[in-house]
């Protein structure tokens, strides 16, 4: 087995959990299979049970998510989703969502067979399809409803490890086709520190694309390759450093977002797509020693708040609608097949349009050539 | 085991009595479950407070039905917030007022309320033949705008039971009137036959 674990809960209708896979383990309580979904089959004990995935082993940091398929009004068990689930006791992180206006989404633990609520009454009311995902990191849980975090972090330390599971209130004895879920994933969480491809390849495809990094993505001769409708490559205060690896972006929007540094010796940034977006904030540096930008698409933006420079390389934009913006000394240039020589240290191609209009504002200080 | 119970009351031959229950002479009902309980009712209105001596598997076959409600085994622990939409759901079609129900509470104060607030309701169907309140939605009506005569009946219930009610506020719904009066049992037992709450 490896992770992420998925379940589709395909079989039988009134099969166990347990016996539908041995790779799950009840924590407490019962669950069964219902029309291909996973629904409550307990006792009515009002209780919070959970069931874990036994067939691999977790990091600390996990998550869990499940999709949420049907919460009949007025039927009284729900379903959702655990982390840190332990091997055998009675204990688990769990996410439950209530069918009540307020969402009634309940964060709670359970040590030993005792339930504490961590957080209750928060979230978007139930719906139909909604991913819920619960994860774990340190002593941080977070809580998603279809991507977007609700209740904020939480805090909580009494349960450091375990697996990732599904979790239910069982209110109503016996099995009832009004709760059910579907299509369990469980895994461990992405690295959120540093991100080191010595000689490997990172590659992500799929149809929403999104590589946070919150400290340091270093690339020596590996490649970052990003494919998919919308991509983002998030760098937050962070050091962006391509020694000789490539960084690719292609997708319908393409984003790379630097607020701090982002630097290249040797390699490429190469962002293609319909909306490509270089943007470097306030703050940021965005040197290239020997390496390329280069940015191809319908709208191609780079925009930099303080510091361009460029010793030996290249910045292409090819596009449609072609934007450097460069603010930090107000120099704006739109849409020109022009040589501009800023003194004294920038040079930049762009394709050419008719009609070509130029703004520039410079300080006294500047000069600007058009050829 | 003995657990307590809401649900509602129904009328077979003139005989009120807990639906789910057998209570009728006769030869027993199969569908329904034969076994010891004692019964309080909310006075004229068909709901009852009840506490049975059942078993898990008899208790699995009333807590599947959708109008009861039940506690668990232990009612010293707090209400959890995941069963509180049930619980109000189930006092509230029972024209119980149950807005306050919170975590705080335990499961054994929440009883405590519904039996002290069945006991006025009981004084008030022997002094006036009639329900305290006519239906769900008149929990939500301000006490100064039901009709005087049942004021007026209300609180004459309310000074043959010794409750003081000077706090009342005119601005107050009903909902909140019946939660107060129901607190006035206070901490007098409250006797099920083979169990006190």
């Amino acid at each position: 087995m490896a992770l992420p674990a998925t379940e589709a809960f395909t079989d039988s209708d009134s099969v166990q959990l347990t016996t539908h896979d041995s790779s799950w383990t009840l924590n407490s309580g019962d669950f069964d299979i219902f029309s291909n979904q996973l629904r409550v089959d307990d006792a009515g004990n009002q209780a919070y049970i959970a069931a874990h995935w036994n067939a691999d082993s977790f990091d600390d940091d996990q998550y869990a998510e499940a999709v949420a398929k049907l919460q009949t009004a007025g039927d009284w068990n729900y379903l959702g989703v655990s982390v840190r689930c332990a091997a055998a006791a009675n204990t688990f992180y769990s996410i439950l969502w209530a069918s009540t206006a307020s969402g009634q989404k309940v964060l709670s633990k359970v040590v030993a067979g005792s339930q504490t609520t961590i957080l209750s009454g928060f979230g978007a009311a139930w719906s139909a399809n909604a991913v819920l995902r619960l994860e774990a990191e340190g002593t941080t849980l977070r809580v998603y409803d279809d991507g977007v975090q609700e209740g904020g972090d939480q805090t909580d330390a009494t349960i450091g490890s375990g697996s990732a599971g599904v979790a239910g209130w069982d209110d109503t004895a016996g099995n009832n086709n009004n709760t059910l879920y579907d299509d369990w994933e469980g895994g461990n969480l992405a690295v959120s520190y540093t991100l080191t491809a010595d000689q490997g390849n990172y590659i992500l495809t799929g149809q929403l694309i999104s590589l946070p990094v919150a400290k340091k993505v270093i690339a020596i001769q590996g490649s970052y390759a990003l494919t998919g409708q919308i991509v983002t490559l998030p760098v937050a205060r962070a050091a962006l450093i391509a020694s000789q690896g490539n960084y690719i972006l292609t997708g319908q929007a393409v984003n790379l977002p630097i607020a701090w540094q982002a630097g290249m010796v040797q390699g490429n940034y190469v962002l293609s797509g319909q909306d490509v977006t270089l943007i470097a904030s306030i703050g940021a540096v965005l040197v290239a020693t020997q390496g390329f930008y280069v940015l191809t698409g319908q709208a191609v933006t780079l925009l930099l708040a303080w510091i361009l420079t460029i010793n030996q390389g290249n910045y292409t934009l090819t596009g449609q609608t072609v934007i450097f913006s460069f603010s930090g000394e107000v120099i704006q240039i739109y849409t020109a097949d022009v040589i501009v020589n800023l003194t004294p240290t920038i040079i930049m191609l762009c394709n050419i349009l008719p009609n070509v209009s130029i703004l520039a504002n410079p300080s006294p200080t500047k000069e600007v050539e058009i050829g | 085991m003995i657990r307590f119970y809401i649900l509602p009351i129904e009328t077979i031959k003139n005989n009120r009595g807990p639906k789910y229950f057998n209570f009728m002479p006769g030869p027993p009902d199969p569908t329904k479950l034969s076994i010891p309980f004692s019964l309080k009712d909310y006075g004229l209105i068909d709901a009852a407070l009840i506490a049975a001596d059942i078993t898990q598997a008899q208790h699995e076959q009333l807590v599947a039905k959708p109008d009861v409600g039940a506690t668990p085994l232990d009612i010293d622990q707090n209400i959890s917030d995941i069963a509180i939409p049930k619980v109000i759901a189930v006092m509230e079609q029972l024209r119980i007022p149950a807005d306050w129900v919170d975590n705080t509470y335990t499961y054994r104060q929440i009883l405590r309320m519904i039996g002290g607030l069945f006991m006025f309701a009981q004084r008030y169907h022997g002094m006036h033949n009639a329900q305290l309140i006519g239906n769900v939605a008149q929990l939500d009506s301000r006490w100064n705008r039901i009709p005087q005569a049942r004021r007026t009946k209300i609180l004459e219930t309310a000074d043959s039971l010794g409750y003081e009610y000077g706090n009342i506020q005119n601005s107050w719904k009903v909902r909140r009137m019946l939660k107060y009066l129901g607190d006035k049992w206070g901490n007098t037992p409250l006797h099920f036959g083979f169990i006190t709450l």
